[in-house]
């Protein structure tokens, strides 16, 4: 059936290590960026060229959009962020590409990035506020409240993959029946609509671990007041 | 689909790599160089309100400097205008004194014009009354008069030869010129002759001629010294005693 290529398959295994397609795309997919990025940031100047002014205005944006949800330094958090933002966009538009397969579009992928998220909530919560600080909002009000915030935690951070994945998976299998049923030109609006949707996936992905993070630093600032 | 564990796995270790490379190459050398040309910004804001605050320090000192001129403008002005009315004031007390001046010496010239001219006035007049007395005494006048006046010098004759007689001792001849006014009688002549020969002792050398501007009278001319008796005479010593002593 062809419908079962959107799902990964494996290529080759290292003993009991299977590497899957998404992988390998995942690989691929990280060599452009680092090539592109690579380029992009040789001949930075004072004086910016017109690439480096775009880059910079995108940065200082994200910048911007961090320093109004965290009362904390805009860089600490960019990295963690711009990186998902960067990764699960270009994963999204991969599959534009014939022959390659949506990393996004497999589970795996998207959990990885849900629990990467998952835990920086807690690494940046910690970091700001101790580990004891940061326990002590779990028993906020009250210690009856502790299984519903653990799991919320679980629950969000499964709908951070699933969403993901969902929606990149549904795109792919879109297009790939109305290649199977219409040929060349209907899939193609279907394509553009992905690429929306991909783009808005990855900007969610990144907005929600923003939001978490800064439930997870704000208890502390929020209880002293 | 199902849960793959290296799948898993190695995504998150991808996301681990990709975290750390782009660490390297595009967060931090964009964040420097966002950082440095804040960090230029700022510096030039601060260079900026640096020169600002120099250049007003600076406002602030021309104006203090501006208005220490314009005080020393206005002393000077009024230094200047005190010196320019003492200036004034010793130009006019001298135009004074010069005009005092001038008008003295105007009238001065006028003076001596008037003077001049009341003298000029005083000699027509007096010329005017001598004549006119000339005129009148010749009217009048006649031989009685004449030998009155003749008598008057006979009379006299004692006076003028003690003058005579100072002057001319050595002599032993006297020259006398006698000038008429009307013909003298001979007897008269005689008389005279006689009473200076008398007087004198010396004898004594009569020449006589007839004048009659003399109106009336005689004037005898011994050597250089005249006797005059006649009229013309009077008036002509009577004038210029006027016009001496007016």
């Amino acid at each position: 059936m062809k419908t079962l290529h959107v799902f990964p398959e494996t290529i080759f295994s290292v003993g009991p290590v299977r590497i899957t397609d998404t992988i390998v795309t995942t690989w691929f997919i990280m060599v452009v960026i680092i090539a592109v990025c690579y380029f992009l940031t040789r001949k930075l100047s004072v004086k910016p060229g017109i690439c480096q002014e775009i880059l910079e205005a995108i940065f200082e944006a994200i910048e911007k959009t961090i320093k109004d949800a965290l009362p904390l330094n805009p860089w600490m958090v960019l990295p963690v962020l711009g990186t998902f933002w960067i990764i699960i966009g270009a994963s999204n538009m991969a599959g534009l590409i014939p022959g390659l397969k949506t990393p996004t579009a497999d589970l795996n992928t998207t959990f990885a990035f849900a629990v990467i998220s998952y835990s920086m909530t807690h690494v940046f919560g910690i970091a700001t506020q101790g580990l004891k600080g940061y326990l002590i909002h779990y028993k906020e009000p009250t210690w009856i409240l502790l299984p519903f915030h653990i799991i919320a935690e679980v629950t969000r951070t499964v709908a951070l993959a699933v969403r993901l994945f969902g929606n990149m998976l549904s795109g792919d299998m879109v297009a790939v029946i109305l290649l199977g049923i219409a040929g060349l030109l209907v899939p193609v609006p279907f394509s553009l609509l992905h690429i929306v949707i991909g783009l808005i996936q990855a900007y969610i992905f990144g907005v929600l671990t923003l939001v978490f993070i800064a439930g997870g630093i704000r208890t502390k600032p929020e209880k002293e007041t | 689909m199902k849960f793959d564990i290296w799948t898993f796995l190695f995504q998150i270790i991808n996301f681990a790599v990709l975290l750390f490379i782009l660490r390297r190459i595009l967060y931090k050398p964009i964040r420097s160089i966002i950082e440095k040309r804040r960090g230029l910004i700022e510096k030039t804001i601060d260079d900026a309100e640096k020169a600002k605050q120099d250049a007003l320090e600076l406002r602030k000192k021309h104006q203090n400097e501006l208005n220490t001129y314009k005080e020393q403008h206005i002393q000077m002005l009024e230094v200047a205008k005190e010196e320019a009315e003492n200036e004034k004031k010793r130009l006019l007390s001298e135009a004074e004194k010069e005009v005092k001046k001038g008008i003295e010496k105007e009238k001065g010239i006028y003076n001596a014009e008037k003077r001049r001219l009341e003298t000029l006035l005083k000699e027509k007049a007096l010329e005017t009354a001598s004549v006119f007395a000339s005129r009148l005494l010749r009217d009048i006048s006649d031989k009685e008069l004449h030998k009155a006046l003749f008598r008057k010098i006979l009379a006299k004759l004692g006076q003028i030869t003690t003058d005579i007689a100072k002057i001319k001792e050595k002599d032993e001849t006297i020259e006398i010129e006698i000038m008429s006014a009307f013909p003298l009688e001979k007897d008269e002549l005689k008389a005279f002759q006689d009473a200076m020969e008398s007087l004198t002792a010396k004898k004594v050398n009569l020449s006589t001629t007839t004048d009659d501007r003399l109106i009336a009278g005689v004037k005898i001319k011994i050597y250089d010294m005249i006797y005059d008796s006649s009229l013309m005479g009077q008036i002509e010593s009577f004038t210029i005693r006027m016009k001496e002593t007016v």
